[in-house]
């Protein structure tokens, strides 16, 4: 089953064949939203739109196909595989990863065992994310990340939704693969949310390469130490740092001698100089080289690349 | 002529008491067969319960312990449901249970049984699956202890009947 058809199976006949109709390019498709009684919204090339019952895509509530109770609910047991209670620990987490890699996030009624989230009921709302990979997007930066055959400590700075995973995955794929400018390395990724492997039952969805393990669903800072330990990493891909209990791990994979690639969110060097974890990597000169996105001309749009001393290396 | 009688009279006789035995081993393959349902329900709810495996693989894990037909309807249905992902799964257990069970020896009861079991297992409400299927497995043991005392209190009777049926034609017709 292609990744398309993924998606579309996971929504009951009348819904299914509505989308079908609006023949949509799947690769452009970001985000359709799932509310009971409401209309079904999909984001399509970074902007929302109706679904109409026509089949159209509409900017305006016209004719818009709105979602019932019961459908919402067969749509859940398509995505749980009629085992919704299978799923606890993803409840908790408040998605469900689907074939394909894309994710499916859940609202409705929490129930809370003491001070911990135990399960979601009542299931209302639904926002299933659309995993795309775009092989060769980092066709252009790579060349800046390797430096005398050796991979840089690696940092993509980058707002939501610009793109930041999408180029984690095209720069671990490559450098797993291996190219022209760097041997294929071993890659150990730490998959927090499921979103660079986009596993399903334990299997990457997406192409992240011929020589890269994934933890998936595992917390960053205990993933680190794990991969370190038993996997022997030359590379160690994690998204999204900044937690304080990512510090240490982080310190192990430097003195280990394996190489970082991570993510954080932030607009700007001068923004994650206000993370405390971050400003002391930064000024310790951590990480070789810093990558800024933005999404001035699209998502994924590389503004700058720094290496470790600030000096600008894009153009 | 007296011999074609005879012989007819004979058939008759051997027919009437092989139907009385047969009407008592359907007693018996309905009890083994609720039997080996209530097998199938337990494992399920083990894998579902401790293991939380998803429902498809659990029936999938369910048939290879039982016996046909409902080795079959397990296994079946639980391909099915993996093969067919976005079909609903009360349809794809209710045809199953049409092409595999309709003449196992199921009586309507057992069927309407077997069908609710499919309408709440569909349920994605029913996170509790655990209570549910052991109110179940519970209202199966009843309808065992049921049936296999009907059997204990009928097949003899049918087998008997079956026989005297059949010596009577033989009266009759000789």
């Amino acid at each position: 089953m292609d990744r398309e058809e993924s998606v579309l199976k996971i929504f009951p006949s009348r819904i299914r064949q509505a989308l079908e109709q609006t023949e949509l390019n799947m690769e452009n498709l970001q985000e359709i939203r799932v509310r009971v009684g409401q209309p079904l919204l999909c984001v399509y090339r970074g902007r929302e739109f109706f679904l109409a019952g026509n089949g159209k895509l509409e900017e305006q509530e016209k004719n818009p196909v709105t979602v019932s109770g019961e459908e919402l609910l067969e749509t859940v047991s398509y995505v749980s595989r009629y085992s919704l209670y299978a799923f606890d620990e993803e409840l908790r987490q408040g998605y469900i990863t689907i074939p394909g890699g894309h994710r499916v996030g859940i609202a409705g009624k929490i129930v809370m065992e003491g001070e911990k989230i135990r399960s979601v009921r009542y299931i209302s709302f639904l926002n299933v994310r659309l995993s795309h990979e775009k092989k060769g997007c980092a066709d252009r930066v790579f060349p800046y990340l390797v430096k005398n055959g050796r991979f840089c400590h690696t940092l993509i700075i980058s707002p939501p939704r610009c793109g930041k995973t999408t180029l984690l995955r095209d720069i671990i794929r490559q450098a797993s693969n291996g190219n022209d400018l760097l041997a294929g390395q071993n890659v150990g990724v730490v998959d927090e949310r499921s979103e660079i492997g986009g596993s399903y039952r334990g299997v990457p969805q997406n192409d992240l390469g011929i020589r890269t393990d994934v933890l998936d669903c595992c917390p960053k800072a205990e993933g680190m130490m794990m991969l370190v330990r038993s996997m022997a990493p030359d590379i160690v891909a994690v998204d999204e740092i900044g937690d304080y209990r990512d510090s240490r791990a982080i310190e192990t994979v430097f003195h280990c001698g394996c190489r970082l690639l991570a993510t954080v969110h932030g607009s700007s060097m001068e923004d994650i100089l206000k993370k405390p974890l971050l400003q002391r990597l930064v000024q310790y000169r951590c990480f070789e080289r810093y990558i800024v996105l933005d999404q001035e001309k699209e998502a994924g749009h590389v503004r700058d690349i720094f290496d470790e001393r600030g000096t600008r290396l894009y153009v | 002529m007296f011999e074609i009688r005879a012989a007819g009279a004979l058939l008759a006789a051997v027919f009437s008491a092989l139907m009385g035995f047969a009407l008592g081993n359907d007693l018996k393959r309905r009890a083994a067969l609720l039997r080996e349902l209530y097998k199938g329900v337990v494992m399920m709810h083990q894998e579902v319960d401790y293991l939380k495996v998803p429902l498809e693989e659990a029936m999938q894990h369910a048939g290879t312990i039982l016996t046909e037909p409902l080795s079959s309807f397990f296994q079946e249905t639980g391909s099915r449901l993996e093969r067919l992902p976005g079909t609903p799964f009360f349809s794809v257990w209710e045809e199953s249970a049409g092409l595999w069970l309709k003449d196992s020896g199921l009586m309507q009861e057992d069927r309407e049984l077997l069908l609710q079991l499919g309408r709440q297992l569909a349920s994605p409400e029913t996170l509790e699956r655990g209570g549910f299927l052991t109110v179940y497995e519970r209202r199966l043991e009843e309808l065992i202890q049921k049936a296999e005392k009907e059997y204990q209190n009928k097949a003899q009777l049918y087998g008997r009947l079956g026989v005297l049926g059949g010596i009577f034609l033989v009266i009759v017709l000789i």
